[in-house]
């Protein structure tokens, strides 16, 4: 074992540069793509946020709990409707007070708080949902209702134009560990083709003669993902410190994609070494 | 030892084959000379015999084994026992005359102090221990010579298949190599040796074999 890597340490040693390079090329290649997954990330993470807020508020007309009952046991027998949540006037100004209404306009006599039901129904079906909400300010006792689904909408179609990003920065990533290690690697075979022969000749087992390509093209997918890594937490750093609060990509997330880097990396060595 | 029955090497695009119907045997402990004119088919016979080629007919068995029929995987671990001294040396140029030789033990297994220390013993058989650190592409055709014999003997093969191991050398240093290989021969390695030089078998009393065009004549 040790053998082979000192073979390993010699053949990397003689073709420094283009190893670097190499790594360098996957490297940005693997932060670009853990950038778009970074963004994904925190973009999930709100967007779950929002989630937790209600659909739609309906403010309703009626006052005395019996018929507010009523109006709610409507409300629940409609379709993609989760969970329902009543204000009464006092907890409904507080809520209002904490969303940013002024005051002033809350403590206006003239204008009584009305009851307020929170609806909350999950954005997965947004079409029925906006049929609900229809439904919802037909039902008697409902005065007016506010439906809240057409942002959550538009940030869900954004999350999904990101995911697909990330896809294609993905696949982009793989073709290109794939192509850089295999050149690095074939260009190595070749400049070391009589040498393999005379080691065959001399009695090496193609073990032997094989394990220092792969462990080639496991340095340059290691060296190439430490590289993307470190861009990362650069720009990290850097956008935390001047922009807002990034989280960063948990390691559930990082470990099993470097662990397909490296994959992809052996796997496209002992291609190039097959092939040739 | 070593059987060859029938032997036919045909190469492609030739019109004779390289060797036509051999059949000869070296007994283990033997020292035995391939004699022929170039082009005679020696270094072809010794490929076949070292598993670097495959015969188009025939059988040869090496201590009793089937060398045709051998797995692949099995290859390199014979070739650690029946080394070869190539006709073009077959070294690894930009390594060291050092690393050369301690390769052949390397990857045998053995340590690496021991490999060291066994191939500077090597070296220094050969002649050559004031050349130990030097490249090999820096040293000149009778001194790359004299490094694959020590690379072939190096790791105590139980046969030696030598190509012109002298072709490169002056009559004095060749008579050292054939001292060597007679020294080997004497500790009990099992020698085969092809040469166009009829001095060289000359020097020696074992059995002779003379190949002409692919075809053989035995002298014993
Ligand atoms: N790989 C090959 N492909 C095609 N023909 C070959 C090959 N190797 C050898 N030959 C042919 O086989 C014949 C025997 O070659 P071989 O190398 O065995 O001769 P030799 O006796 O070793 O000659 P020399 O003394 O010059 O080394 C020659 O005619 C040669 O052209
Ligand atoms: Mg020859």
């Amino acid at each position: 074992m040790r053998l082979v890597f000192r073979h390993t340490l010699g053949n990397i040693a003689q073709r420094k540069l283009s190893f670097m390079v190499s790594a360098l090329i996957i490297g940005f290649g693997i932060f670009l793509c853990l950038a778009v997954a970074t963004f994904l990330f925190n973009f999930h993470q709100l967007f779950e946020q929002t989630l937790k807020h209600p659909s739609g508020i309906a403010f309703l007309s009626v006052d005395s709990a019996e018929k507010v009952q009523k109006v709610a046991s409507q409300m629940m027998d409609l379709p993609s409707v989760q969970k329902i949540d009543f204000l009464s006037p006092k907890q409904a100004a507080s809520y209002l007070a904490g969303a940013g209404v002024p005051a002033a306009l809350l403590e206006d006599p003239d204008l009584s708080m009305p009851w307020m039901v929170m609806v909350y129904g999950g954005f997965d079906q947004v079409a029925a949902q906006k049929e609900t909400f229809r439904k919802v300010s037909s039902i008697e006792g409902v005065d007016e209702v506010v439906y809240l689904g057409d942002d959550v909408m538009r940030l869900k179609n954004m999350f999904n134009i990101g995911a697909f990003a990330a896809a294609l920065a993905a696949i982009l990533v793989s073709v290109l560990t794939l192509f850089v290690v295999s050149a690095f690697v074939r260009l190595s075979i070749s400049s070391r083709l009589p040498e393999i022969e005379i080691m065959r000749l001399v009695g090496a087992t193609e073990k032997l003669i094989v394990t220092p390509f792969l462990l080639e093209g496991l340095l340059l997918g290691m060296l190439g993902s430490a590289v993307g890594f470190l861009l990362l937490r650069l720009c990290q750093s850097f956008a935390v410190t001047h922009f807002a609060q990034a989280e960063l990509l948990p390691l559930e997330f990082l470990l099993p994609s470097f662990a397909a880097v490296l994959c992809l990396a052996v796997g496209s060595a002992y291609g190039s070494f097959r092939s040739h | 030892m070593i059987a060859l029955y029938h032997v036919t090497k045909r190469y492609e695009g030739l019109a004779r084959p390289a060797l036509d119907n051999v059949t000869f045997q070296v007994k283990k402990g033997q020292f035995c000379t391939i004699m022929g004119p170039s082009g005679a088919g020696k270094t072809t016979l010794l490929r076949l015999l070292f598993a670097d080629e495959r015969p188009s007919f025939g059988k040869i068995t090496l201590d009793g084994k089937d060398l045709v029929a051998m797995p692949k995987g099995n290859i390199p671990f014979m070739r650690r026992q029946v080394t070869m001294v190539f006709q073009d040396y077959k070294l690894i140029l930009h390594w060291t005359t050092l690393e050369n030789i301690a390769f052949a033990l390397d990857i045998a297994g053995v340590r690496r102090k021991e490999s060291l220390k066994r191939a500077t013993a090597a070296l220094e058989e050969v002649g050559l221990l004031h050349k130990r650190d030097v490249p090999c592409s820096w040293l000149s055709g009778g001194e790359q010579q004299r490094v694959a014999i020590a690379r072939a003997l190096v790791v105590q093969p139980k046969v030696m298949l030598c190509d012109e191991p002298t072709g490169n050398l002056d009559p004095s240093l060749a008579g050292g190599i054939m001292a060597l290989l007679l020294r080997q021969h004497a500790k009990g390695v099992t020698i085969v040796l092809a040469t166009h030089d009829p001095t060289v078998a000359a020097r020696h009393d074992g059995p002779a074999i003379s190949l002409l065009r692919g075809q053989v004549e035995v002298r014993e």
